[in-house]
């Protein structure tokens, strides 16, 4: 296993600039997730860093050195992609076996490797079956199966999960954690779902237009995003990002949220450092730091309930107050009514501000 | 709007049985889930309603009359699929006024009804688009529900219709679904294998598996009273727990005897339970880390913990057996680190171990 480097990493097609300007540093055996939406460029960098690709300018770096212009099999890449790719010709076991041909002759040490990924991957009931007697679920199971048998440099996952079932994903989704510590390798794994990559990566690169947003640990980018993209596209409800106007009263800074105002911390002084006229911000509040009630509690916010969306055992309510629409969300079943007019407390603690020219997050 | 009344509908497709005598009825106006895995019947069961595929045997009713003999075209029955496509060389305007040409409708009207349409679905603004191809993914989906809904049809079907988008996508659009139904105020159809989305946009839900209903409940009562152990374990993020063993019968309680460990299930009054063997589902947030006190405490050893942002799920393994639980907040748990667990065992579901149905 070895580190990834990108170094300044920009790629073109025809006019269309698909990556601009990134440099990143995957650790040795490192589990780091590239997370983005359709488009973002996030499937362009992982087959530049896997050789399949070349960048436009640029270099890569495989454990120090440069790799740029070797292939992905010189660069001893291993991948799973989105469908799983298995010889029908062959039963499991033996489609396993085939990746190790270039490694090993050994009968016993065949058999020994084989054995092992399958016991991690809960397959050893399908290795004398053929690929049209198994289901699409065990079939990536045996495509990342072929993948992790090997001693490659870097195991590369592109969206392996993405046409699983919702049940079969989240089953093999909690299987990643014990699969990456077994085999002890450098993974990289891309994705466009926020909580996958949430869910499994020590690391995760976010990406959108192109450029790396940012970088971070799970927690980081969830609690403090470097910017609006990575506040809108990490949580789920997705965060509120209400356009919002800023004032200085005395010594407090009151934020409008539709017709009304709600009051910030003092984290919020620092935006009237150079100038006391009120300004326009973009304010973020994850929907679980909202809490409603049917009481004028001191400093909520009037709103009127406009939508309640079910999630079995929790409720996301939407909420408006004068043309600005937010949403809440309740742990367990309220009985909070449509149209009902309620009272909403945001956790002051919670909420972010960013600028509206420049996206970046203010505090 | 329109009454469907399907009965006792079976259909194969050769050796392959895709409806084994399926019975649903979905209300006048009301919007109904079909949630069920992959190959479990819900297409097929769609296909009919629209009259694309005949039936082998069984009868469907749109509001009492059969219309097993009215082709698809006369049944107004508009259906949706997860992939769609657009006219490329149209604009998105002349897309969506595309079925109204087809029926040589006056252009004037046309125009109503189009503009009516994209307000409902918020696309007004993308109307003079030239070139469908430039739109987002979202704004392609919501394109080619105007063109299904300007025929006004009496019954909306709408198969896995977010099950192509990004996950970002697909969360902001199932609120939308919901709006929908309420403002169209039509018999709407959605078939998802995502019990989370089935749960957002519907009031009722079918759950169906191997071509049969198995469960036809609101959301809450699947959830809560789940029929058997297949719905138990297919809803729910993450799903219930299932331990099998024997059951023992104490004074106030009973004992499951798993073969590794033993836990008290506070539940009485089920009859003929002694010696029993059962399967238990126990919901992850009953499966406690790190308990100050309470009953089945036991070691455990960590398998992942999945840091979701608002909740962590944390795999455990007891001895031999797999368990999850959820809790708040981003926590840290590393792979292989030992913790200390708690059950709780009130009201618990049982299931009998070979039927799968539940138990009292």
């Amino acid at each position: 296993m070895v580190s990834v480097e990108a170094r300044a990493v920009s790629k073109f097609f025809k006019t269309t600039k698909a990556l601009d300007n990134v440099s990143l540093v995957v650790d040795d055996g490192s589990f780091f997730c590239l997370l983005g939406p359709s488009g973002s460029g996030k499937t362009t960098l992982m087959r530049i860093l896997a050789g399949l690709e070349t960048p436009s300018s640029g270099r890569v770096y495989f454990g120090g050195e440069d790799v740029t212009d070797l292939s992905p099999s010189q660069r001893n890449i291993a991948m799973v992609f989105q469908f799983p790719s298995i010889y029908p010709s062959l039963n499991i076991y033996e489609n396993i076996a085939l990746a190790l041909r270039r490694e090993t002759s050994d009968p016993n040490e065949i058999r020994e490797r084989v054995m092992q990924v399958a016991s991690l991957l809960k397959i050893e009931e399908h290795l004398n079956k053929k690929s049209h007697q198994i289901d699409f679920g065990i079939l990536q199971r045996v495509s990342i199966a072929k993948a992790i048998v090997r001693k490659a440099n870097v195991y590369i996952f592109d969206e392996p999960l993405s046409n699983l079932d919702t049940k079969l994903r989240e089953t093999l989704r909690s299987e990643f954690q014990k699969i990456h510590s077994e085999v002890r390798g450098t993974f990289l794994y891309v994705t466009h779902d926020q909580l996958e990559a949430m869910a499994i990566a020590d690391k995760i690169g976010i990406l959108n237009n192109g450029k790396l947003l940012q970088v971070g640990s799970p927690d980081e980018i969830y609690s403090q995003p470097a910017n609006r993209f990575v506040a809108y596209f990490i949580g789920s409800p997705t965060i509120n990002l209400i356009e919002s106007e800023v004032r200085l009263v005395e010594n407090t800074v009151y934020a409008s949220v539709g017709d009304g105002y709600i009051p910030l911390n003092n984290k919020a002084l620092k935006l009237f450092q150079t100038s006391r006229e009120p300004r326009k911000i973009i304010l973020g509040i994850r929907p679980h730091e909202i809490s409603l009630s049917r009481e004028p509690l001191h400093n909520a916010l009037p709103a009127e309930v406009s939508l309640i969306e079910s999630l079995g055992t929790a409720q996301v309510i939407e909420l408006r107050n004068g043309s600005t629409v937010f949403r809440c969300y309740v742990d367990g079943l309220s009985d909070f009514k449509e149209k009902e007019k309620v009272y909403a407390v945001f956790n002051i603690e919670a909420i972010y501000a960013f600028d509206p020219k420049t996206d970046e997050r203010v505090f | 709007m329109t009454r469907v009344e399907v009965k006792s509908l079976w259909k194969s497709f050769g050796k392959v049985q895709a409806l084994r005598g399926l019975d649903v009825t979905v209300e006048s106006g009301d919007i109904v889930a079909l949630l069920g895995p992959t190959g479990a019947g819900k297409t097929t069961l769609m296909k009919c309603i629209a009259g694309v595929e005949r039936p082998d045997k069984g009868d469907i009713l749109f509001d009492g009359e059969s219309v097993l003999d009215t082709p698809p075209w006369e049944r107004n029955v508009a259906m949706f699929f997860q992939t769609y496509a657009l006219y490329p060389h149209m604009s998105v305007y002349d897309n969506i006024a595309y079925p109204l040409r087809e029926r040589k409708m006056a252009e004037n009207e046309i125009k109503d009804i189009v503009q009516r349409v994209a307000e409902k679905l918020r696309i007004s603004h993308l109307l003079g688009r030239k070139e469908p191809a430039t739109l987002s993914g979202g704004e392609m989906q919501r394109v080619a529900l105007a063109r299904a809904l300007v025929r006004e049809p009496r019954v909306l079907l709408l198969d896995e219709p977010i099950s192509n988008l990004d996950a970002k996508l697909r969360e902001e659009m199932r609120a939308e679904f919901k709006r929908l139904h309420r403002e169209l105020k039509r018999t709407l159809i959605y078939a998802t294998p995502d019990y989370l989305e089935a749960f957002a946009v519907a009031e009722k839900i079918a759950l169906i598996n191997e071509g049969q209903v198995i469960q036809y409940d609101t959301p809450i009562n699947i959830l809560r009273k789940p029929r058997n152990k297949f719905v138990a374990t297919f809803v729910g993020s993450p799903t219930a727990n299932i331990l099998r063993g024997v059951i023992k019968l104490g004074k106030e309680n009973l004992l499951l005897d798993t073969g590794e460990f033993q836990l008290t299930l506070n539940k009485t009054g089920l009859r003929n339970i002694d010696g029993r063997e059962v399967e238990v589902a126990i919901r992850p947030v009953d499966v406690v880390l790190e308990p100050v006190s309470g009953q089945n405490l036991l070691r455990a050893r960590v398998v992942s913990s999945e840091k979701l942002g608002t909740h962590t799920i944390v795999t455990l393994k007891v001895s031999n057996v797999e368990m999850k639980t959820v809790v708040k907040g981003i926590k840290n748990y590393r792979y292989g680190e030992e913790v200390k667990i708690g059950i709780e065992g009130d009201k618990p579901l049982l299931f009998d171990a070979a039927s799968g149905e539940v138990l009292g």
